[in-house]
């Protein structure tokens, strides 16, 4: 198994390759093993610092870094991340998605809680939903997100909000610049009459029906609660 | 058995590479030395009685065999009293003795600016007694029959009963007091030093989330124990090192002839000394610091963080300065063998101190020594198995609060 807490939890006086043989030896890798890998991961992470420097002679960001080596290095089967993407800035975010998805794709079953929500739907398969220590969600990020309906349309158009909002089964539009918008349909039904109020018979650039993102349902959710 | 030796090695190598651990091994080595520099200069720079001079005036026959027993003490190159005066005012010489014949009698004025040298003086005594012996047969015009009569000596004939055997004589009394002084202070400072860095240790990983990721990879109980184990071996280096170093300076200082003579001379102590230490008594001092080092382990798992492990460790600290002071109490003979002695000597920690001042008086026997040894090993077993049971609770319990409560909090998170 391979843990990720919330908080870096590495020993400060150790190096960086001692740090992360240690916890390798630990889950049961041979110390040989685990150097030949080493130079890979951190070039892979591209942490800044050798792997003779001290851990508390990096930055929190490195740290991190070599905190999460730790926890992946020895191909752990189950792992459970606690908030991963928590002070990460968008690159680094990237390479830990990228790293997510690789060790997902050997097979390894990841546990990850986070708030962010647009992570979560990029790389999740399935999601539960806590609140006051209640399940609220729990299922597929498809099959949660097709809970609430396909009652979003984003289209780009030359009609103006008015007309738009005249349409029938429309309850909400709200412009996104260049002529791009968000309608809300009262029922996913009028999906299809909508497009053909919008379209009418000509090609559009943009129409697309989707069902709340996750970041919406969490919203919705917490209003519902605070409610 | 990996794991924990896995735990065990990095522990011990940290422990043994780390500065603190080389300025604690040299430190009281470094310490020794000065002193013993420092007490030589002194020693060298105040009189001693190697340096013990006088001179010998007047009869010839006295001086040739006085100086035959004591030439070291003798300046022979003096041969009048007014050198011998003048000699004395510059201080070349700590005094001179005249002797001279007078009606067939021996005179002996010593004039000098401390006491005559005890050797000295009996050896002069012997001589002038025999000539004066002499003088007085010759004067006395006695027969050679009366003279046998006169000559006969009490007899005296020394038989050693086994009782006596048994009785300690005066290197070896001092021997045993010797060593039970040098056993209660290594165990008073190296348990207080050990106790302090294992609770530090363990205190070094409270507040953080490094005991979440290790009990991940390994269970609390292999955990505890690598750590606890290191620490011991650590202490253990340090005495094996401190051990190694004090034969090499023994056979090196061997070499010297004042060193020589000295450990010549008080063989009986020494050998007396390192008996008392490398015997049963050894085995009770690494029992004490066991016991220490898995008391300070669980105090260092209360405690809310590093900082606060010194505060965690003071019943500890308290129990363990108790102890030593309760000890000299029972350092000389007759105390050895009282109730309080004898009862504290097979409870656990005490019985390291008070165990070996009983087996070095003669006031207990291996066997007792041994049942004491082994409850003192039964507990730490006890302690240990039971609080690698909880040390997970208490380690991931960062709660702030008395002492006390934080046992509660951590117990009742079970």
């Amino acid at each position: 198994m391979g843990y990720l807490p919330e908080e870096r939890s590495l020993f400060e006086d150790l190096t960086i390759e001692s740090q992360i043989t240690y916890f390798a030896e630990l889950k049961g890798r041979d110390k040989k093993w685990v150097k030949e890998r080493i130079d890979s991961w951190l070039k892979r992470f591209e942490v800044k610092g050798e792997a003779k420097d001290k851990i508390k002679s990096l930055s929190k960001g490195n740290q991190q870094k070599v905190q999460l080596i730790c926890t992946l290095i020895h191909e752990p089967k189950l792992v459970i991340l606690d908030e991963p993407f928590s002070g990460l800035d968008p690159v680094n975010a990237d390479l830990l998605k990228k790293e997510i998805i690789r060790t997902k794709e050997n097979g390894a079953a990841i546990i990850f809680s986070s708030h962010d929500m647009n992570n979560v739907e990029e790389l999740c398969d399935h999601v539960v939903m806590l609140r006051n220590g209640n399940v609220v969600l729990n299922g597929g990020v498809d099959e949660i997100r097709n809970q609430f309906g396909k009652k979003y349309i984003f289209v780009t158009t030359d009609m103006s909000v008015n007309e738009l909002a005249a349409l029938d089964g429309v309850s909400e539009v709200v412009a996104r610049g260049h002529n791009r918008y968000k309608i809300t349909l009262t029922d996913e039904e009028y999906g299809k009459a909508l497009f053909n109020a919008v379209s009418r018979g000509e090609y559009i650039e943009e129409f697309s029906q989707q069902p709340p993102t996750l970041d919406e349902i969490f919203r919705e959710k917490a209003v519902a609660k605070h409610a | 058995m990996h794991k924990f030796n896995i735990v065990f090695m990095r522990n011990y190598l940290l422990h043994l590479k780390s500065k603190s651990f080389i300025a604690l091994l040299v430190t009281p080595i470094v310490s020794v030395l000065i002193s013993a520099g420092i007490g030589g200069l002194v020693a060298s720079s105040t009189n001693n009685f190697d340096d013990y001079q006088v001179a010998v005036v007047g009869d010839s026959s006295v001086k040739s065999e006085l100086v035959s027993k004591d030439k070291d003490s003798i300046d022979t190159s003096i041969k009048s009293e007014s050198n011998a005066k003048k000699e004395l005012k510059k201080d070349n010489i700590d005094g001179y003795i005249k002797v001279s014949k007078e009606n067939n009698q021996y005179k002996i004025n010593f004039f000098g600016s401390s006491s005559l040298d005890s050797d000295v003086k009996a050896d002069l005594l012997a001589i002038v007694n025999q000539k004066q012996s002499a003088i007085n047969v010759k004067t006395s015009n006695v027969t050679s029959e009366q003279y046998k009569q006169l000559s006969v000596k009490p007899a005296f004939k020394s038989s050693i009963t086994d009782k006596e055997k048994k009785q300690k004589s005066d290197q070896t009394s001092n021997a045993n007091t010797a060593s039970i002084y040098v056993l209660i202070f290594i165990s008073y400072f190296f348990t207080l030093i050990y106790a302090s860095i294992m609770s530090t240790t363990i205190a070094k990983e409270k507040g953080t989330k490094i005991s979440e990721v290790i009990f991940s990879s390994v269970s609390p109980s292999t955990y505890f124990s690598g750590k606890v184990g290191a620490v011991i071996a650590l202490m253990a280096t340090q005495m094996v090192i401190y051990s190694g170093a004090g034969v090499i300076a023994y056979f090196v200082l061997n070499m010297y002839p004042f060193f020589n003579s000295l450990f010549t001379s008080q063989h009986i102590l020494i050998s007396t000394f390192i008996g008392n230490i490398f015997s049963i008594n050894l085995l009770f001092i690494l029992v004490g610091f066991v016991i220490s080092i898995v008391l300070a382990a669980i105090c260092g798992s209360l405690s809310a963080n590093v900082e606060g492990a010194a505060k965690s460790s003071q019943p500890l600290v308290f129990l363990i300065l108790f102890i030593f002071v309760l000890s000299f109490n029972f350092v000389n003979d007759g105390f050895s063998d009282s109730i309080f002695s004898q009862v504290g000597s097979y409870i656990p920690l005490f019985s390291s101190f008070l165990m070996p001042i009983r087996l070095i008086n003669h006031a207990a026997n291996l066997f007792e020594g041994i049942i004491s040894l082994l409850i003192a090993i039964a507990f730490i077993a006890f302690v240990t198995y039971k609080f690698s049971n909880v040390y997970k609770l208490f380690m991931l319990n960062s709660e702030e609060g008395s002492f006390f409560k934080r046992i509660r909090s951590a117990l009742n998170n079970k």
